[in-house]
């Protein structure tokens, strides 16, 4: 039989489609499927040989199915999750093959990258495309830091949550999520992956307690004109719970709070995140509005467990 | 990188000469076909013949009448002869089932009114009842040809599901002549 003969030779593109697949079956061993009690399972990568590290959207159980990459299907369960950087953190028994993370530092747009998950049916699948915006560190809607903002322009399948996102050498760059932007899919990078993992295996970040129930309240211009407050918006105290570290402190219904620790409070989202880490434990100002004046109470900010409300 | 690019050019020529544009005598719209195994058979999708012959056109112009000589409405397939020697030969076969995720693949067909327009990307998943490719596919390249890196084709462009494009393997395209 004749066929046609291709000049000039393709065999570059041949290499190049090599690289690619090279690519794919390099990370393939890292990466699991997770059924996660959603109607349509998720991706995850394995960060080290027990932990699997995937989008927190996607995860309704905390006990999950893993698919891994030689077929079996193993039980794990959730250790923590981060729905500020959309992280979760999954354990199992099994033994991980984990991923090899890519340096940042050479990182440009237009380079190629890859994004790798796991079907239902536990076949790898993969699209490609390029780099198609970097940028530096940012916080996303829900308040997690973000150190790299890293977006691909490349079709991020159903699935593909929780799947990474490599270079041509297989390596990992980041995770892959449509969980931080209703309009794109964008990529959490490995040094994030890293700092969160960590802090979620020891337990998870700490975060402060005061003991209050809010409400969002304007500050009328003449008190900030009296009292030289920039910020129109504040937080009124509308409950306190008996005993809690605001309560000790004497705030009171009523009382709009105004800074803590000298970070200004606009919002019930600026008490949370000035309540964030290493403030748990120390004595510190709480700075309120009561009767029209200002007052700082002294407070010990205590330390949230999961079954407090704020 | 510029070799690589080079090569893909030459891919999509040799690609695009042996593939058809398939008009359908009973119905209006267009389809794709590839030239297979010889010089007088071109392999199509079902869908995209619904009669009993049609007027293929090559790239280079040359347009002639082909009747239908096998159809498989199961596989989506159909085989036409040509009333005279097509001016290309086929190209190389590969079976799907050695594509590996991750590699170059290469529709090339007639989509949106356009002739021989080529869409590249990569195999999206090993192969099972259908080759599934993670490139852009419209309705009109129906019935052309998916090849790999080499040009060597793989698969016939089928169907777009989730975005994803669909090609019957070239084992299935090969059971329609068994």
């Amino acid at each position: 039989m004749e066929t046609q003969s291709i000049s000039p030779s393709p065999a570059a593109l041949v290499a190049l489609s090599g690289d690619l697949a090279g690519a794919v079956e390099r990370v393939a061993g890292a990466i699991v499927a997770i059924d996660a009690g959603r109607r349509r399972p998720s991706s995850g990568i394995a960060w080290d040989e027990h932990h699997v590290v995937t989008a927190d959207h996607a995860i309704e159980d905390e006990h999950v199915t893993l698919t891994l990459a030689s077929g079996t299907t193993v039980p794990a369960h959730v250790v923590a999750r981060d729905a500020s950087t959309d992280i979760a953190l999954v354990r199992t028994d099994a033994q991980l093959q984990p991923a090899t993370r890519a340096s940042l530092d050479g990182l440009r747009v237009g380079h190629a990258v890859l994004a790798v998950a796991r079907d239902d049916d536990g076949a790898v699948a993969a699209s490609f495309g390029v780099v198609s915006s970097l940028d530096g560190a940012w916080r996303t809607w829900r308040g997690g830091d973000i150190d790299r903002f890293i977006r691909p322009d490349l079709s991020l399948y159903p699935g593909f949550s929780g799947g990474a996102l490599v270079d041509i050498e297989g390596r990992t760059i980041g995770m892959n999520t449509w969980g931080l932007s209703r309009r794109t899919a964008l990529t959490i990078p490995v040094t994030t992956l890293d700092r969160v993992v960590a802090q979620l295996a020891s337990g998870g970040q700490k975060a402060g307690y005061l003991g209050v129930a809010l409400a969002e309240v304007r500050i009328p211009p003449v008190l900030r004109e009296r009292h030289g407050i920039e910020h129109d918006g504040a937080v009124v105290i509308v409950d306190v719970a008996p005993g809690s570290p605001g309560d000790r402190a004497g705030a009171v219904i009523g009382d709009v709070i105004l800074a803590l620790a000298g970070s200004r409070v606009t919002d019930a989202h600026d008490l949370q995140r000035a309540l964030r880490g290493d403030i748990v434990g120390t004595s510190t100002t709480l700075r309120v509005l009561r009767g029209g004046e200002p007052r700082d109470l002294a407070v010990t900010i205590g330390e949230r467990s999961r079954s407090d409300d704020d | 990188m510029t070799e690589a690019l080079a090569g893909l050019a030459a891919v999509v020529a040799a690609v695009q000469r042996a593939t058809v544009r398939i008009a359908d005598s009973r119905h209006g719209g267009a389809g794709s076909g590839v030239l297979w195994r010889d010089r007088r058979t071109v392999v199509t999708n079902a869908h995209v013949v619904h009669g009993r012959c049609a007027v293929v056109r090559f790239a280079d112009g040359t347009t002639m009448q082909s009747r239908v000589v096998l159809r498989d409405t199961e596989r989506d397939l159909v085989a036409l002869l040509l009333d005279a020697p097509a001016p290309a030969e086929p190209l190389r076969e590969r079976d799907a089932a050695s594509l590996r995720p991750g590699e170059i693949a290469i529709a090339v067909g007639n989509p949106l009114g356009l002739t021989g327009a080529a869409a590249v990307g990569i195999v999206h998943r090993p192969c099972g009842r259908f080759v599934v490719a993670d490139l852009c596919l419209a309705p009109g390249n129906s019935g052309g040809p998916l090849v790999d890196a080499a040009g060597s084709v793989v698969g016939i462009n089928s169907m777009i599901a989730d975005g994803l494009a669909l090609a019957v393997p070239t084992e299935a395209v090969r059971a329609l002549f068994a």
